[in-house]
């Protein structure tokens, strides 16, 4: 894997956004809160604990965007062990975003955790 | 080519007053320093002098009364500094009456006034960000030296009631200072009606250049302020520094021009109506402000279920603001919006667009139509839309009690 990341796309990252309302067995964790200037749903399915799929909705500035869009990327493929240790800074890395923002792959890293809390209950 | 709808945080320089500043620093116009007792220097002084002219015909003053400095920052920052230094070098207490949604270089500069031996008054607007001028004369005291309130705010366009104000001061032995930097040219502003003691003005916000402004000090009894600056003594001795001619010049010209045309404040109003029917027609979007008191040229919405930050970096092509543009940078939440009750949280969703001279019909059209693109987009990604979508209504999805005039 390259270490150079360019910053993810606004229009890029909107296209990726999605939900996966109506998926059997799909499951959706959400994190943040509009006071706090976003709020980020994580929509997961999954088979033979690998992340078959992965899709997000977000309110927010465009890292939350970013930060939500790498997060999918990533996730699709992976194993739930592995997603499990997916954090905000590695979130920000992926999405080539700077440190002041690092508040939003926070946020998103607590709403794929949710959402790996719902695919394991 | 970007639709510029930021009128407020600037204007482009009328080409008029380009060029005539660009004549001012060429050739043997006016390049001397206009304090030099020889032909150069009295031909810059004429320059200042034709300047200074054309900024009090604009407000009905003498010229006597407008003193230049590098702008209304700094404008506002000489009539509260000085008022309040006069005070103390009086050995008077001083006590300052100001709104709760000034400009930062008011709120800011009295903050700092209040550390060191001033008192301060901080009134509340309402939802709708007006003032009451009622609160105004139940705030002064014996020691009240000064009431600062500003006529158009600069975040959402709504106007204080200055001649209410006015009235509250003039039964007391305070002085009224009015931030005057978002109106002129967009509001009338006629001084010679207007009981305001001292008025910031801005070049920038008129079709003038940036770094240079005006504070104006009624020629009476008692408007004595000490200056920030000392040195040469220029400016009455209010403000030391070599007056900057094409400067001071460039803002003559531009509050000239914005006072002779007379039909701009119809047109503006005009096309903002056209633009708030286009949002309209969008859904889900609320203005700021009530409409009586706005002044047409800023609109300030909320945009439900998206962020406003990425609806601009969605729209690269539309030059908008997020909250006040002078806040911007920090990305700290609006002291305005919450000094109306406006949660952080529908902030978020607040854009700021704002026309002016140079704003035509197709580009409004161009901005509703890209604004309503970028919209459904952002919507259609929203988890706040969704919730929407189901049902929930917008004041349990923002925490508010109720949502803005829709637009």
């Amino acid at each position: 894997m390259s270490d150079t990341v360019l910053p993810l796309d606004l229009e890029e990252a909107i296209g990726r956004s999605g939900s996966l309302s109506g998926v059997d067995h799909a499951v959706v964790g959400r994190a943040g809160g509009v006071g706090r200037g976003s709020v980020v749903e994580v929509y997961l399915s999954a088979r033979q604990a690998v992340i078959e799929r992965a899709e997000f909705l977000a309110f927010g500035a465009p890292e939350a965007f970013a930060c939500a869009a790498a997060a999918c990327e990533a996730l699709q493929g992976m194993t739930l062990a592995s997603a499990r240790d997916l954090d905000g800074l590695e979130l920000a890395r992926r999405a080539g975003i700077g440190s002041q923002a690092l508040g939003e792959a926070l946020v998103v890293e607590d709403a794929v955790k949710a959402a790996l809390g719902a695919l394991e209950s | 080519m970007t639709v510029y709808l930021d009128y407020a945080a600037t204007t482009p320089v009328d080409p008029r007053v380009a060029e005539y500043m660009a004549t001012l620093l060429q050739g043997d116009a006016a390049y001397a320093n206009p304090a030099s007792d020889h032909g150069p220097g009295r031909r810059a002084a004429e320059a200042v002098a034709l300047a200074r002219g054309r900024v009090a015909r604009t407000l009905g003053v003498a010229p006597g009364e407008i003193y230049f400095t590098s702008g209304a920052t700094e404008a506002n920052n000489l009539a509260l500094r000085g008022v309040a230094a006069f005070a103390r070098r009086a050995g008077r207490d001083c006590h300052i009456v100001t709104a709760a949604t000034e400009h930062a270089s008011v709120l800011e500069t009295v903050s700092a006034l209040e550390r060191e031996h001033c008192t301060v008054t901080r009134l509340p607007v309402d939802g709708d960000g007006r003032l009451d001028p009622r609160s105004v004369r139940d705030a002064l005291r014996p020691q009240t030296r000064l009431v600062s309130v500003m006529h158009v705010n600069n975040e959402t366009g709504v106007r204080h009631d200055l001649e209410a104000v006015a009235a509250a001061v003039a039964e007391h032995d305070a002085l009224l200072h009015v931030d005057a930097a978002q109106s002129v040219g967009k509001e009338p502003l006629d001084l010679s009606t207007l009981q305001a003691d001292l008025v910031s003005l801005s070049g920038h916000k008129a079709y003038g250049p940036k770094g240079v402004g005006a504070l104006f000090v009624r020629d009476a009894p008692g408007r004595r302020l000490e200056p920030l600056l000392r040195g040469g003594g220029q400016e009455g001795g209010l403000r030391s520094g070599t007056v900057a001619t094409h400067q001071v010049g460039g803002m003559g010209l531009a509050f000239e021009l914005a006072a002779g045309d007379r039909a701009e404040r119809s047109r503006i109003a005009t096309l903002s109506r056209r633009l708030q029917a286009g949002l309209a027609a969008c859904g889900d979007v609320y203005v700021l402000g009530d409409a009586a008191s706005r002044t047409p040229h800023i609109l300030s919405v909320v945009l439900a279920g998206v962020h406003a930050r990425a609806l601009q970096a969605l729209v690269p092509g539309l030059a908008t603001s997020v909250g006040s543009a002078c806040n911007a940078p920090n990305g700290k939440p609006s002291h305005v919006m919450r000094a109306m009750g406006i949660p952080d949280a529908l902030a978020q969703s607040i854009l700021r667009l704002s026309l002016g001279r140079f704003t035509t019909e197709p580009q409004v059209d161009e901005a509703v139509s890209l604004i309503g693109g970028a919209l459904r987009r952002l919507r259609e990604a929203s988890p706040l839309w969704r919730e929407r979508q189901r049902g929930a209504g917008w004041e349990a999805i923002y925490g508010v009690s109720r949502m803005p005039a829709a637009a």
